[in-house]
C-alpha cells in the first residue's frame, strides 16, 4: 500500500493532465450510463408509484377486454364477494379549468363511496378542520348531485379554488360545470399524482366520459389481505387469483395491479435497453482512456519496473500496482460520476420524455435520488471494467524482466508484433460479428445484434494498429511532398509513436463509427418516415382532443361535435378512428386495437402495405368480415404473416381474425391490429372515436376550414383541429425530439475520444522534449514546430473518421437491419446522408487540429536548452 | 561456502543466423567479503556477467549459486525473493525511482519484503547518516546531485544486508571526486559488512580499488598477462598491470 502510494499516486498526481482527462474521462462515461439508468426507471417509476398508490389495498382487480367491464355483467359476478370486498371503478383523465384560466390535467377516478371507502383512505380537509373523519353517509350526500367533484388540497391551493368554487371539467371535447364539494388531505393518492385527482361519484363518471354500462375495473380486496407476512399474504392473493380466473365469464380477465405496471415496463423496455446500450459507449471511450493511461505508465516507467523487480519486486506486485492505478481511476470517475450523472438524469428525462409521452406513457418523469444502490451499481461496473481494459498493460509489466532496468531494447522488438497479431483479432471479431447478426432477438430484446455491434466495433478498434502501420510505411512520401518538413517530421513522429496511439486512436475511431451509424440510421429513418407520412397522412385535417393518451382509455370526440364538423358543406368524408388497448400474446403484450371506415380509407388512400401488393383488395375483403390488417411490428414480433389466424380477447371471449395484409407503421412499435368499425362494434360495441381524419372538397383552403371549423364547434367543444402540413411537421419534430437523446450520448462520447486524443499527444511531446530541441537548434522555427505537431493531431482525426465513416456503414447495417428491427419491428429504407457525413468530416479534422494546439503549444516551449 | 560460485557461464541472444553470444563460458567464485572487479572494453559482457550472477538474467548454460542455492532451480518468484534478500544492486544511471524520495528509495528492498514501514524508515535513515545523505532524505531524485543519487543507490543496494553487492559502473556517470567518493564508501561497507562485491567498471582507479581483477574480451575471460582489455585504455598511455596494483 505504501508503495502504491509512491509509485503509482505519486505518478498520477505528477502526471496532472493526463490523470485529469483519464478521470474526466471515466467520469462522463460512469455519469451517462448512471443518468440514462436514472432516466429510465424515472419515467417507469413515475407511472408505477402512482399505480401502487391509487391501487390502496386493492389484491386483485377483474378487467375486461380492451373496452372494460360490462355493468351487465357485475350481478353474475356477485360470488366474487365470498372473496372480498368488491368496488367497481371508472379511471380517466380529463382537465380541470380552474377560476384561474389554468387548464390541469388530473386523474379522475369514478367510485361508489360506500363500497370503496376500505380501498383508499379519503379524508376531507374541512372535516379534519372539525377534528373528526367524515361518516360515509356525509360523503355519499357530497357526491351525490352529478356535477359535484372532489379535488385535492394541494390543487385547491394552486389554483384558488375552495369549497363550492364552480370549475369546469373538460372530458374529450366536451366542457362540463361543476362544483368543488371537498378537498382531499394531502396525503395516499393525492400526494402521489402531485395532487392532480379528481373524485367523483361512479355514475356521474360514467355519464360524463360517456361510458354508461361500462366499468373501466372492478377492485377486489380479499378478507385476509392484512395477513402480517407478506409471504402468506402474495401466496393468498395467488390462489385467490387461481380460483377467481377459473370462475370468470370469457371476456374478463383477473390480474394484479401491479400488472398493469409490468405491462408498461414490458412495452417500454427495447426503447430503455437501447438508450442502455448506447450509453454505454461513452463509458466504453472512457475505458480506451484508462488503457492508454496504463499502458503509457507502463511504456515510459520501463525502467522503474526493471528496477523494482531487479530490487525483489514480484510479478504479482508490479501487476497488482498498475492494475490499482486503473482501479483508482475507476473509483473516482465513479465517484464524480454518480453526481454529475444525476444531473444529466435531468437533461435525459427532458430529450426523453417527448418520447415517451407521445410514443408510451403520459408521465410526469422525475429524477428518482441517487442511493447506496446506485453507487455500488456505478463501482460495480465501472471498476470491473477498468481492470479489465487495464490487464493487457498490466500483464506486460509484470512480465518485464529485472534486465529491462538497464536495457531498453525490447522496446523496439515489439513493434513488429503488434500489428500482425491485430489484424488476426480484427478478422476474428469482425467473423463473431458476422455470425452474430444473424442469430434471432431473445425475447424482444436486440442481445445478439447488440452483441454485432460490439464485435464490429472492438474489430475496428483492433484494425487501428494495423492501418497505422500502413501509414507508417505508405504515407512518408506523400506527407513530405504535401506538407513539406513539417509533414514530413509528423509522419516520422507519429510511425515511432505506433503502439503508443494505437489506442487513443481506437477510441476516436469507436466514437466516430458509431456517430456515422447513428446518423445513417435516423438519417434512413427519417427519410423513410417522410415518406410513410406523405403516403398515409392524406386526409386534409385532422381532429383530436387536447389530452392524447398513448396508454389507457382513449379520450374520445363526441357525436355531438362529429355531427358538426361532417355538416360543413366543404367537408367531403369523415372517418373516425377508434382505438383500446388489448393484451395479447402469452406474455400479455399490450397492443392497440383500431378500428376505422375501411371505405373511406380505400376510397381516400391510408395504409402503405408491406404484404400483399395489393393491399386495397385485401382490405375490401376485410370490410365487415371476422378479418384485420395488422402493423409490420405486429407481425415481425407476434410471427404473424398475411392468412395466419390471430386470437383476439373481446368482451364476448376469445375470437379469431384472418390477417388480410400488413402495412408498414411508425406511429408505434407496440404493434396495431386494425379492424373495420363494422366488425369492431360487432366484437366490441359502439364507441365514440378517438380521432377524426375530414377529406375536404377538392382546391378549399384547408386552413380556412379549419379556422370555419373551430368556430362552429365553438367553446363547448375542446377539439384540436391540424391541417395536414401540420401534423407532416408535428411528427417529424416528435421524430427529431426521439433522436435527441441520441446524439447528446453520441457528442459526449466523441469529446471524451478527443481529449484522449489530445491527452497522447501531448504525453508524447512531453516525452520528446530532447528531440523537439535538438529541432530547434538545427533550426526549426516555432511556427515550424507547431504546425508538424497540428499536422499530427490533424492527420490522426483524419484517419479516424476515414476508418470511423467505413466502420460506422457496416455497423449502420447491423442498427436497421438487425437491431432496429428485432427491437421494434420497422422496416427502415436505407439512405446515405451525404451531406451530414460531409459536414462531421469537416468538423472532426478541424476539431482534432484544434484539439493539437495546446500540445503544439507545449512543443513551441522546448528550447535548445533541452537538447542534452 | 562462497557467497558467489558461477561455473561455465554462457549467454546468447537472438537465434539462428542472428545469434549473438554475449558471454562465452565465464567461471567465477567470490568468498564472503571479498571485493572484485570485472574490466574489459564496452560490449565485452561485463553488464551480462553481473546480470546472471545477480539473478537478474537467466544464463543460456552454465551455473550461478548464490550462497550456494542454484539460481537455475529456482522460479521467477524464488529468484525474485532471493534477489530482495541477498542481493544489492547499484546501477550506472542510479535508476532511482522518481516519485519516491530518497529516504523511501533507500528503504524499498525493506518494503518490498514486507517490514513494517516505520522500521523500514528508521534503518534508511542509519544507512542515509552512513553514506553521508541525511540531509537529503526527504528530496525528490530529481533535486539532489548525482553523487549523490549514487550514495542512495548505494544505501539502498546494502539496506537489507545482502550478501552480494552487484555493481554495474557505478561510477561511469559520476565526474572523478564524486566517483572517487562513491568508491570510497563501497569499499568501506565492504569492509564493516563483509559483503561481497562485483563490480563493472572502466575506470583503472576503480578497478584497482578491488582485491582482483577479472578481464573479459569479447565474452571470455583473458588471462592475466595477455594484452590489457581495451576498456582499460589499449592505445599508448594505458595503464599497465603493474600501475593498476599500485591504485590499490
Amino acid at each position: 500500500m505504501t508503495l502504491f502510494r509512491q509509485f503509482i499516486v505519486r505518478a498520477l498526481l505528477g502526471d496532472r493532465s493526463r490523470s485529469a482527462v483519464t478521470v474526466v474521462g471515466m467520469t462522463l462515461g460512469v455519469a451517462v450510463v448512471v443518468a440514462i439508468r436514472l432516466a429510465n426507471t424515472g419515467s417507469i417509476r413515475g407511472f408505477a408509484t402512482a399505480l401502487d398508490v391509487v391501487a390502496g389495498q386493492t389484491s386483485l382487480e377483474i378487467v375486461g377486454s380492451g373496452v372494460g367491464v360490462p355493468e351487465t355483467q357485475l350481478a353474475d359476478l356477485a360470488w366474487l364477494r365470498d372473496y372480498g370486498r368488491v368496488s367497481p371503478v371508472i379511471d380517466r383523465t380529463a382537465r380541470v379549468r380552474a377560476p384561474d384560466g389554468t387548464e390541469t390535467a388530473v386523474r379522475v377516478l369514478g367510485v361508489d363511496v360506500l363500497r370503496d371507502r376500505p380501498f383508499r383512505e379519503y379524508r376531507l380537509l374541512r372535516f379534519t378542520q372539525e377534528g373528526r373523519d367524515l361518516r360515509p353517509q356525509e360523503f355519499l350526500e357530497l357526491m351525490l348531485d352529478t356535477s359535484a367533484v372532489v379535488l385535492t388540497e394541494q390543487f385547491g391551493k394552486r389554483h384558488g379554488i375552495d369549497l363550492d368554487t364552480p370549475v369546469e371539467l373538460i372530458i374529450g371535447d366536451r366542457v362540463h360545470d361543476a362544483v368543488v364539494r371537498g378537498l382531499l388531505l394531502d396525503e395516499g393518492p393525492a400526494r402521489v399524482v402531485d395532487g392532480q385527482l379528481a373524485l367523483l361519484d361512479i355514475a356521474a363518471a360514467q355519464l360524463l366520459f360517456d361510458r354508461l354500462g361500462w366499468l373501466d375495473r372492478v377492485e377486489l380486496q380479499l378478507f385476509d389481505a392484512d395477513a402480517v407476512d407478506p409471504a402468506v399474504r402474495s401466496t393468498r392473493i395467488d390462489e385467490a387469483e387461481r380460483a377467481i380466473a377459473a370462475r370468470l365469464p370469457e371476456g374478463l380477465r383477473v390480474q394484479r395491479p401491479a400488472q398493469r405496471g409490468r405491462q408498461v415496463e414490458q412495452m417500454l423496455a427495447a426503447f430503455h435497453f437501447n438508450l442502455t446500450a448506447l450509453s454505454y459507449i461513452a463509458l466504453v471511450v472512457g475505458l480506451f482512456l484508462v488503457y492508454n493511461t496504463v499502458a503509457v505508465s507502463v511504456i515510459s516507467r520501463r525502467s522503474e519496473i526493471g528496477t523494482l523487480r531487479a530490487l525483489g519486486a514480484t510479478r504479482r506486485l508490479v501487476r497488482g500496482l498498475f492494475l490499482g492505478e486503473a482501479a483508482v481511476l475507476a473509483l473516482v470517475g465513479a465517484g464524480l460520476g454518480l453526481p454529475v450523472g444525476w444531473l444529466l438524469a435531468w437533461a435525459a428525462v427532458g430529450l426523453t420524455s417527448t418520447t415517451v409521452n407521445t410514443l408510451y406513457i403520459a408521465t410526469a418523469a422525475t429524477v428518482p435520488p441517487l442511493g447506496a444502490g446506485d453507487l455500488v451499481l456505478a463501482c460495480a461496473v465501472a471498476v470491473p471494467l477498468a481492470l479489465a481494459a487495464a490487464a493487457i498493460p498490466a500483464n506486460e509489466a509484470a512480465r518485464m524482466t529485472p534486465v529491462a532496468a538497464v536495457r531498453d531494447a525490447d522496446r523496439f522488438a515489439q513493434l513488429g508484433r503488434l500489428p500482425r497479431r491485430a489484424a488476426w483479432l480484427s478478422l476474428l471479431l469482425f467473423g463473431s460479428g458476422a455470425w452474430l447478426a444473424r442469430q434471432d432477438a431473445v425475447g424482444g430484446l436486440p442481445i445478439f445484434g447488440l452483441g454485432a455491434a460490439l464485435a464490429v466495433v472492438f474489430g475496428a478498434a483492433a484494425l487501428v494498429p494495423v492501418l497505422l502501420d500502413l501509414v507508417r510505411r505508405l504515407g512518408r512520401v506523400p506527407m513530405g511532398r504535401w506538407l513539406r518538413v513539417e509533414g514530413l517530421l509528423a509522419h516520422a513522429n507519429l510511425s515511432a509513436a505506433v503502439s503508443r496511439l494505437a489506442v487513443s486512436v481506437a477510441a476516436l475511431v469507436v466514437s466516430l463509427a458509431m456517430l456515422t451509424a447513428i446518423a445513417i440510421m435516423v438519417g434512413s429513418f427519417r427519410e423513410t418516415v417522410t415518406y410513410w407520412v406523405g403516403q398515409t397522412l392524406q386526409a386534409d385535417l385532422f381532429v383530436a382532443t387536447a389530452d392524447r393518451a398513448p396508454v389507457g382509455p382513449p379520450v374520445t370526440i363526441s357525436a355531438e361535435a362529429e355531427r358538426l364538423l361532417a355538416s360543413h358543406p366543404d367537408v367531403v368524408a369523415l372517418d373516425g378512428f377508434r382505438n383500446v388497448d388489448l393484451t395479447y400474446g402469452p406474455d400479455s403484450d399490450l397492443i392497440i386495437l383500431g378500428a376505422g371506415d375501411f371505405e373511406v380509407l380505400m376510397e381516400h388512400g391510408g395504409l402503405l402495405f408491406k404484404n400483399p401488393a395489393d393491399g386495397r383488395a385485401a382490405m375490401r375483403r376485410a370490410v365487415a368480415a371476422d378479418a384485420v390488417v395488422v402493423s409490420e411490428s405486429f407481425a415481425l414480433k407476434h410471427d404473424v404473416a398475411v392468412d395466419d389466424q390471430i386470437d383476439l380477447d373481446s368482451p364476448q371471449g376469445t375470437r379469431q381474425f384472418r390477417v388480410t395484409a400488413v402495412y408498414y407503421d411508425y406511429s408505434s412499435d407496440r404493434g396495431l391490429v386494425v379492424m373495420d368499425h363494422a366488425t369492431f362494434a360487432r366484437y366490441y360495441g359502439a364507441q365514440r372515436p378517438s380521432g377524426l381524419s375530414l377529406y375536404l372538397e377538392p382546391g378549399v383552403d384547408p386552413e380556412v376550414v379549419r379556422d370555419e371549423l373551430l368556430d362552429v364547434v365553438g367553446r363547448e367543444h375542446q377539439l384540436f383541429i391540424r391541417t395536414n402540413g401540420a401534423l407532416r411537421a408535428e411528427v417529424l419534430r416528435i421524430f427529431d425530439a426521439t433522436f435527441a437523446i441520441t446524439y447528446a450520448l453520441e457528442a459526449i462520447a466523441i469529446v471524451v475520444a478527443i481529449l484522449g486524443v489530445a491527452t497522447t499527444l501531448l504525453t508524447l511531446i512531453l516525452e520528446r522534449r530532447q528531440e523537439l530541441g535538438m529541432l530547434r537548434l538545427v533550426g526549426a522555427a516555432r511556427g515550424q514546430i507547431r504546425r508538424m505537431v497540428v499536422i499530427e493531431a490533424a492527420m490522426l482525426g483524419v484517419l479516424s473518421q476515414g476508418v470511423g465513416l467505413v466502420v460506422g456503414v457496416v455497423l449502420s447495417l447491423i442498427l436497421i437491419y438487425v437491431i432496429n428491427v428485432q427491437s421494434f419491428g420497422w422496416t427502415i429504407q436505407y439512405h446515405l446522408p451525404l451531406g451530414f457525413l460531409a459536414q462531421s468530416t469537416l468538423l472532426i479534422a478541424v476539431t482534432t487540429a484544434l484539439a493539437g494546439l495546446y500540445p503544439a503549444r507545449v512543443a513551441t516551449r522546448a528550447t535548445v536548452g533541452d537538447s542534452r | 561456502m562462497s557467497t558467489l560460485h558461477a561455473r561455465d557461464l554462457r549467454k546468447d541472444y537472438g537465434s539462428g543466423d542472428s545469434r549473438v553470444e554475449a558471454l562465452g563460458g565465464v567461471s567465477l567464485e567470490l568468498a564472503t567479503g571479498e571485493f572484485v572487479a570485472v574490466v574489459g572494453p564496452s560490449g565485452c559482457g561485463k553488464s551480462t556477467l553481473l546480470h546472471l550472477c545477480g539473478g537478474m538474467d537467466r544464463a543460456s548454460a552454465g551455473t550461478v549459486a548464490v550462497e550456494g542455492v542454484a539460481l537455475a532451480d529456482l522460479d521467477d518468484d524464488a529468484l525474485t525473493r532471493l534477489r530482495r534478500d541477498r542481493v544489492g544492486f547499484v546501477f550506472q544511471f542510479f535508476n532511482l525511482l522518481p516519485t519516491l524520495t530518497l529516504a523511501e528509495n533507500i528503504a524499498l528492498p525493506l518494503l518490498l519484503a514486507g517490514t513494517v514501514p516505520a522500521d523500514a524508515k528508521a534503518r534508511a535513515r542509519d544507512v542515509a547518516e552512513h553514506v553521508g545523505l541525511g540531509h537529503r532524505l526527504a528530496h525528490y531524485p530529481a533535486q539532489v546531485s548525482g553523487g549523490e543519487l549514487q550514495r542512495a543507490a548505494v544505501a539502498r543496494a546494502v539496506i537489507h544486508r545482502p550478501a552480494l553487492l552487484i555493481a554495474d559502473e557505478p561510477t561511469g556517470n559520476l565526474d572523478t571526486d564524486t566517483g572517487q567518493h562513491v568508491l570510497e564508501v563501497l569499499r568501506a561497507l565492504n569492509r564493516e559488512t563483509r559483503v561481497a562485491v562485483l563490480l563493472a567498471t572502466h575506470d583503472p582507479i576503480i578497478a584497482g580499488a578491488a582485491g582482483r581483477l577479472l578481464r573479459l574480451r569479447d565474452g571470455i575471460e583473458v588471462p592475466a598477462g595477455d594484452p590489457v582489455p581495451a576498456g582499460l585504455g589499449s592505445g599508448p598511455g594505458a595503464p599497465s598491470e603493474e600501475e593498476v596494483g599500485a591504485g590499490r
